[in-house]
């Protein structure tokens, strides 16, 4: 009888934890735009963003689904449910940026493509209400940053040193 | 939130007064707006302007246990009312065209609003910062270009569904958005965060 009611208990837990999260807006403001390697404000269809999200700074994952641009240099702004977060309380967050003819961030990073990081920062998330209050918006929580195409004369540099090193390896 | 509109528009034409010229007219246009409330949180909007706005009349008979939210800014969400049965709130707040609530209900049921239109000139005041509110007119559209709301840089805009919960709009000026303007159901309220000064949405509206 106990073991049942604590299976009870857990599940309405669970239940409530899915129902009960709490919401931020992932977006930037003016203040805080999303630049590319020449300092100009990235454009509509240019570069995607993903938002890392945890309960504690070394907690952070992928969450929520992946946005473009809106307004030049300005993420779409986008209502994320931060899983694992009840409403009102804090979280931590990280914005990814990679150039959207990439899937993902880590696909940018392997092949060399543009990518940004934003600074580690944390919010309350959206209101626990009742009733359900707005989501948390992000803008004007962090500094923008820039999405970063590596030059090309690096990517030659590191060729050139990859190159030698097999070259030495096979004179020995 | 599923709206639907059947607004009957039926001529008063009630002799007001007569004089030595002749009788004077007075037209208004009343009808009905039946708007869903689905289980848990709907964010609504009274259409039709009733005899007195008060709960007890506007929505009636919710669900024992029904809850209205409003807020005020500043103040929050100071105004609660809870239903005990039909025509039975706590408190009978208002909810005049324009504003808007929160109201949570038990289960699925239609609220019908009866009223009439307003028509003329109409101002909804638009506080700094967050508020919530509604089309005067009870019409759907573009917030901006078919409802007249004076979108400034900055604005934004949070719809909620049931289910779904909280779309999001910001308004870039000139008549962008990011994603999209926002078209409000009839019966939908929303939220708006206005970083400026105090405005009006004034609605002229003369069919």
């Amino acid at each position: 009888m106990k073991k049942q009611l604590m299976i009870l208990a857990a599940a309405i837990a669970l239940t409530g934890s899915a129902f009960g999260q709490g919401q931020v807006t992932m977006g930037n403001n003016a203040g805080s735009l999303i630049i590319d390697n020449f300092g100009t404000a990235v454009t509509s269809g240019s570069t995607s963003f993903q938002l890392l999200a945890g309960a504690t700074a070394d907690s952070l994952q992928a969450i929520g689904t992946i946005a473009g641009v809106g307004f030049p240099g300005r993420i779409a702004n986008t209502v994320v449910n931060i899983a694992g977060v009840a409403p009102g309380q804090t979280a931590f967050f990280q914005i990814q940026a990679w150039q959207s003819s990439f899937a993902s961030y880590a696909a940018a990073v392997a092949g060399n493509g543009g990518t940004g990081l934003s600074q580690v920062f944390s919010a309350a998330t959206s209101s626990a209400g009742p009733p359900p209050g707005t989501p948390t918006a992000l803008a004007g929580l962090f500094p923008g940053f820039a999405v970063i195409v590596p030059e090309p004369s690096t990517i030659a540099l590191g060729l050139i040193g990859a190159g030698s090193l097999l070259f030495l390896r096979r004179k020995k | 939130m599923r709206t639907k509109t059947l607004l009957l528009t039926a001529v008063l034409g009630v002799a007001t007064a007569a004089t030595s010229m002749g009788q004077v007219f007075s037209q208004n246009i009343v009808g009905y707006v039946n708007v869903v409330l689905r289980p848990g949180f709907n964010l609504i909007a009274n259409p039709l302007n009733g005899t007195n706005n008060g709960l007890n009349t506007i929505i009636p008979n919710p669900g024992v246990g029904s809850f209205v939210y409003k807020f005020t800014n500043p103040g929050g969400f100071s105004q609660i009312a809870e239903n005990g049965g039909p025509g039975l709130w706590d408190v009978n707040l208002t909810l005049a065209p324009g504003e808007g609530a929160f109201i949570s209900v038990p289960a699925l049921t239609t609220n019908t609003f009866v009223g009439e239109v307003l028509t003329g000139t109409r101002t909804n005041d638009i506080p700094t910062g967050f508020s919530i509110r509604s089309s005067i007119v009870p019409q759907s559209g573009a917030l901006d270009t078919v409802l007249g709301f004076p979108a400034a840089a900055g604005d934004f805009i949070y719809r909620f569904a049931n289910p779904g919960g909280y779309s999001v709009f910001e308004s870039g000026g000139g008549g962008l958005w990011d994603p999209t303007a926002p078209v409000p159901a009839v019966g939908e309220s929303f939220w708006i965060n206005n970083p400026g000064a105090a405005k009006s949405w004034v609605r002229t509206f003369n069919p």
